[in-house]
Parts: C-alpha cells; sequence; structure tokens
C-alpha cells in the first residue's frame, strides 16, 4: 500500500515518481501518512481558490464585454479589467500549483472517471489563463488599423470564453457521483 | 490490539459446525452522501468464514474481514480521500465477528462486533439467508463515522454525512 501508483498524471510523476525531482533532491522527506494528508490539505484550498477564481474570472469576462461597447468610461474600465485580471491571474496560478504539485493519491482509475476530466479540462484552461494577459495586451497594444484591433480582440475573447467555460465544466464535473 | 483482532477471527472456529468459506462473489456497498451529490463504492475484497450447524440450521458465527483499499466508487480522488481520512495505513482492514446469530426461516438476527478505523462497536444486524448453493446472506445497516472517530472528508466548506448505509451480499461455500 505504500508502493506509489504507477499511473499518475505527468506532472506529479515529474515531482513525486520514485526518481522524481522532489525525491532526487530531497526537497521533501516525510512518510507516506504524511504526504497524504499534505494532498488532502492542497487539494482543499485549491477547491475553495478555485471557487474564488472561478467568480474573479466571471467578473473579468463581464468587464471585457463592457469595455467592448464602453465610450466615455472606457479608460476606467480598461484599468479595472487590467487590474482584476492581475489579481485573478494569480489566484488562478496559486490554485493551479496547489493542485498541479500536490503529492500522488494512493490510486488512480485506469478507467475515465470525473477527475480524470477535470484534469483534462484544466490542460484547456491551464492554457487558456496562460496565453491571456499575452492576448490581452495585443489587443491594447498599438495597432496600425482598426482590422488588426478587431482581430486582436476576437482571438482574445474567444480564448477568453473557452477558458471560462471549461474552468466552469470542470468545476460542475467535480460534483458528479461518478 | 492484533492479539484481540486474532483471537476474535479465530475464536468461531473453535467451534465445532459446518465452515464455509466466504468467497469472491460476496460484496459490500457503502452509500455516502454530501449536499452536491450522493455516490455508493463497492468492494469484493470480502473474507472470511461462516460456522453453522447443519443439523438444526443455526448459523453459529461468522467472523468477516474486507480490506478498505478495495473500496471501489468509481472516483480514485474520493477514494484516494476516503483512505486517507479512515488512516488506512494505520487500519487497513474493517473487521465483522459475530457469536450469536439465531435464524427463524429466511431471516436471520446477527448480534455482532464490528471493528472500524481502530474501534470497536457492537451491531445488531437483520440478514436474509438462504442455504441453496452454499451460504448467502443479504442485508443492510447503518452506522455513524463519528461513532468510530472518522473525521469526515469535506467537500466545498461542507462535510460528507456522519451517517453511511451499508449494504452486504455474502456468499460463501
Amino acid at each position: 500500500m505504500y508502493a506509489l501508483p504507477d499511473n499518475m498524471p505527468l506532472q506529479t510523476k515529474l515531482l513525486w515518481a520514485e526518481n522524481g525531482l522532489l525525491r532526487k533532491t530531497n526537497l521533501f522527506q516525510v512518510d507516506r501518512p504524511r504526504e497524504l494528508e499534505l494532498r488532502t490539505k492542497m487539494l482543499q484550498l485549491h477547491q475553495k481558490l478555485a471557487l474564488g477564481t472561478l467568480g474573479l474570472i466571471f467578473t473579468q469576462g463581464y468587464l471585457g464585454f463592457q469595455l467592448q461597447d464602453a465610450t466615455t468610461n472606457y479608460m476606467e474600465l480598461s484599468d479595472r479589467h487590467a487590474a482584476l485580471g492581475k489579481v485573478a491571474f494569480g489566484s488562478y496560478l496559486t490554485s493551479a500549483m496547489l493542485s498541479y504539485t500536490a503529492p500522488p493519491a494512493l490510486r488512480y482509475n485506469r478507467k475515465i472517471d470525473s477527475i480524470r476530466i477535470h484534469r483534462w479540462l484544466s490542460i484547456i484552461h491551464f492554457t487558456g489563463m496562460l496565453a491571456l494577459p499575452y492576448l490581452g495586451e495585443k489587443v491594447s497594444g498599438p495597432h496600425d488599423s482598426i482590422k488588426s484591433r478587431d482581430r486582436a480582440l476576437y482571438i482574445h475573447r474567444g480564448i477568453a470564453v473557452t477558458t471560462i467555460s471549461t474552468m466552469a465544466l470542470s468545476a460542475l464535473i467535480t460534483f458528479l457521483p461518478l | 490490539m492484533t492479539v484481540r483482532f486474532s483471537f476474535l477471527y479465530l475464536m468461531p472456529f473453535l467451534l465445532f459446525g459446518q465452515t464455509f468459506e466466504v468467497n469472491k462473489s460476496s460484496k459490500i456497498t457503502y452509500y455516502g452522501s454530501h449536499y452536491t451529490s450522493d455516490w455508493q463504492g463497492h468492494s469484493s475484497g470480502v473474507s472470511g468464514r461462516i460456522v453453522y450447524n447443519a443439523v438444526n440450521q443455526i448459523a453459529n458465527s461468522c467472523s468477516l474481514r474486507v480490506d478498505l483499499t478495495t473500496f471501489d466508487s468509481g472516483n480514485s480522488n474520493r477514494d484516494s480521500n476516503m483512505l486517507t481520512y479512515l488512516d488506512v495505513f494505520q487500519y487497513s482492514d474493517v473487521l465483522f465477528v459475530s457469536n450469536e446469530i439465531s435464524v427463524e426461516g429466511i431471516n436471520a438476527s446477527i448480534k455482532g462486533q464490528l471493528t472500524f478505523h481502530g474501534i470497536t462497536k457492537y451491531l445488531n444486524l437483520k440478514a436474509d439467508i438462504s442455504f441453496t448453493d452454499g451460504f448467502n446472506a443479504e442485508g443492510s445497516f447503518t452506522i455513524l463515522l463519528s461513532d468510530y472517530e472518522v473525521e469526515r472528508p469535506a467537500l466545498l466548506f461542507k462535510k460528507i454525512a456522519d451517517e453511511m448505509k451499508l449494504k452486504f451480499h455474502i456468499v460463501a461455500k
């Protein structure tokens, strides 16, 4: 039972496998039961923080859509959108790291379950979240034409909607009985 | 503690009776509940013996052991979490021992001791039994996790329900 599962996710394997980074560098030396306690704490914090982050990102999305049609209050909304983006991004990364770096579970199913789908969806929204600040900069950055700005906005908006949708789906799926 | 468990486990077999070995067709199901969803976990990792007197059809005793790591709820994260909260490295099995089983027709009344999470409690169970093709027993009972000092896992600020229903289907040959 103390043996590590052989089918742990890639990022967990890189850190926590027999030859993983944390084992080789002796950065973290506790017994397996303590590792599991730590895992539980990290994942519980991940849940709570992720829920808060989802709220922030929905607000961010709302501000983003308001910004599209803004006229006189454009600068004010833009500043708010940028500031909230930084908070949401920080909160998201903290939550993601708590999950990605948690010690391995006692076992992992070989069949598809809700947690596996949750992990697959996380690859999509993690990639989206990393891309969004850059894409946001592209929207506000200098443009040769309105067409070029609209194109940057279209990409930013598309990635943002995909990211928010997969995050929401990812959260909902954890409540499934399977 | 181990000596006590071993004694409880072996004691029934010291009594005279026909012995049936519990086989892998046996199944234990637990029903968990949380405000977000209900779920169930199954285990076929049941082992043990039923000793019963074939002459007057009175089952004398039974000793059953279930390996907690064999429970599967279809969600590996939840299973892993449950095992962590059950301190499975320290208490890897659930043990049920009874030396007081009375049978009336297909109904059995079983008084026994359930050892779970290192704590032993007395239980009175009802089961439907049959002796066709070996020994079969089916029934259910409810426990409170707090009775066994199990800290309950939480999801989104709220812990799972303290009450847990368990269903058993024991097949022994």
